[in-house]
């Protein structure tokens, strides 16, 4: 098949793209449980967070220095032969990014429509809360923190009849922290990532592994400001209205109670987890300078593959 | 002051505009109607455009429908209540779903649904708490 200047361009972009993120994605899906392991889930979280996106991340980067390469040394004809390889390659790129985008769209629609919901059955707003949040009317207790970057919080009256003020605080402090290190669009950014784990079983499950590890994370960090036992405490007693829907829910809604378990238990008996200390900054930004270096100096050879890759097969 | 963000209260925000005017009518009349009863009710809709709204309410499972001689009698299936709960539910069975690959509203739930046989483990969740309360004393 002959292409253009710029379809070859598109084409070595996108087969760049799902080379390198296929690559990261097979790596990553075998190690991420051993790297992500840590005492402190907030420290889990941030591994689990940096590993999903990473296979996008690469694919990018390749995907731009390829583009790069390819407007600096490719001679302007306007038709060249494309192989086999290239183009199954650039499809998968192509699958790729269109399942990102849609995965997307579709948690995008969902979030609207509880927004919606609970818009709808919203009335007064909370006062004193570091949040802009809203009482809700709602036979579910609901304590949901809804929105991407102007987040706000909608917590039915029943959770607030049941806690006491200091329960309920600290409640507070749980959402405050999902708030703080924007957990609703890091959840997004790893649903849209572009790449070959959004496709698979690993994917899902680091995202799940993530879930877990930021709701720790998020009592962890409010016992520190407020106190763990009495979020334990808050927490069963909305578990608790909880288990008795007035009218029956799905039988999908329901799960095993476990993570309540654990969540209680760490909020009981805390685990001292110091986390490592961070990389120093001269050591990172050298890192970036070499790699850029290192990026630069390749450039000629990464035409050199992106356009064998591209003319390889019949 | 009043939320810009906030969609019209209610069924508005599920159903268009003529489709709520149907149904509010019927919920007003309380009893079955035919398109020819409701028209009067609205000025300058065509007939067939009442009919086909008819329709598609009935096809939506909102209406339930009966022959009258030559033409339907149409009255809603739900109160307004039931209707909206209905709704509220639906939209929030799907913050639940426990489908792995269902992909969820991008929301920070306090807590998800505790099944009823979790009253045990809630039970023993509560002694503990309250022995670590009366050790902290």
């Amino acid at each position: 098949m002959t292409l253009g200047y710029l379809e070859r361009l598109v084409i070595q972009a996108l087969s760049a793209h799902a080379l390198a993120s296929s690559v990261a994605a097979l790596a990553i899906g075998v190690v991420w449980r051993h790297v992500a392991a840590s005492a402190s889930p907030a420290v889990t979280a941030r591994r689990i967070f940096l590993m999903r996106l990473m296979p996008s991340l690469l694919g990018g980067l390749v995907s731009l220095l390829v583009a790069v390469a390819y407007t600096l040394w490719e001679t302007r004809v306007d038709a060249e032969r494309a192989g086999v390889l290239g183009l199954a390659l650039a499809a998968a790129g192509f699958i790729f990014v269109g399942a990102g985008l849609w995965r997307a769209l579709i948690a995008t629609r969902r979030t609207w429509s509880v927004r919606r919901t609970l818009l709808r059955s919203s009335g007064m707003p909370l006062p004193a809360v570091p949040l802009r949040a809203y009482v809700v009317e709602s036979r579910f207790p609901v304590v949901a923190l809804v929105g991407l970057v102007m987040a706000r919080l909608f917590v039915a009256r029943r959770v607030i009849d049941a806690c006491t003020t200091d329960e309920f605080d600290a409640v507070i402090a749980h959402e405050q922290a999902h708030a703080r290190h924007r957990d609703n669009l890091r959840r997004m950014a790893m649903t849209a990532a572009p790449d070959p784990l959004g496709l698979l079983p690993a994917g899902r499950q680091m995202q799940q592994a993530w879930l877990r590890a930021s709701e720790l994370a998020a009592d962890e960090w409010a016992a520190g400001r407020t106190n763990g036992v009495l979020l334990a405490s808050a927490l069963v007693k909305v578990a608790r209205l909880a288990t008795t829907p007035p009218e029956p829910m799905p039988a999908s809604a329901l799960y095993s109670g476990e993570p309540i378990t654990e969540r209680v238990q760490r909020l009981l008996e805390p685990v001292p987890a110091a986390a490592p200390p961070p990389w120093p900054q001269w050591l990172r930004a050298t890192a970036c300078i070499a790699l850029v270096a290192a990026a630069l100096i390749a450039l000629p050879a990464i035409h050199v593959v992106a356009e064998r890759i591209l003319q390889w097969g019949p | 002051m009043k939320d810009p963000l906030r969609p019209p209260a209610g069924l508005a925000a599920t159903l268009g505009p003529l489709e709520l005017r149907v149904l509010d009518e019927l919920w007003a009349r309380g009893a079955a109607c035919t398109v020819r009863d409701l028209i009067d009710a609205f000025t300058g809709i065509a007939y067939t455009t009442l009919m086909t709204t008819a329709d598609r309410l009935f096809r939506k499972g909102l209406l339930v429908r009966e022959l009258d001689g030559r033409a339907f009698r149409y009255c809603p299936r739900w109160t307004r209540e039931e209707l909206d709960r209905h709704l509220a539910s639906s939209a929030m069975s799907t913050w639940f779903s426990d489908d792995p690959r269902a992909l969820k509203p991008l929301i920070s739930l306090f807590v998800e649904e505790v099944s009823r046989r979790d009253e045990s483990m809630l039970d023993e969740l509560e002694r503990l708490i309250r022995r670590k309360k009366e050790r902290g004393r």
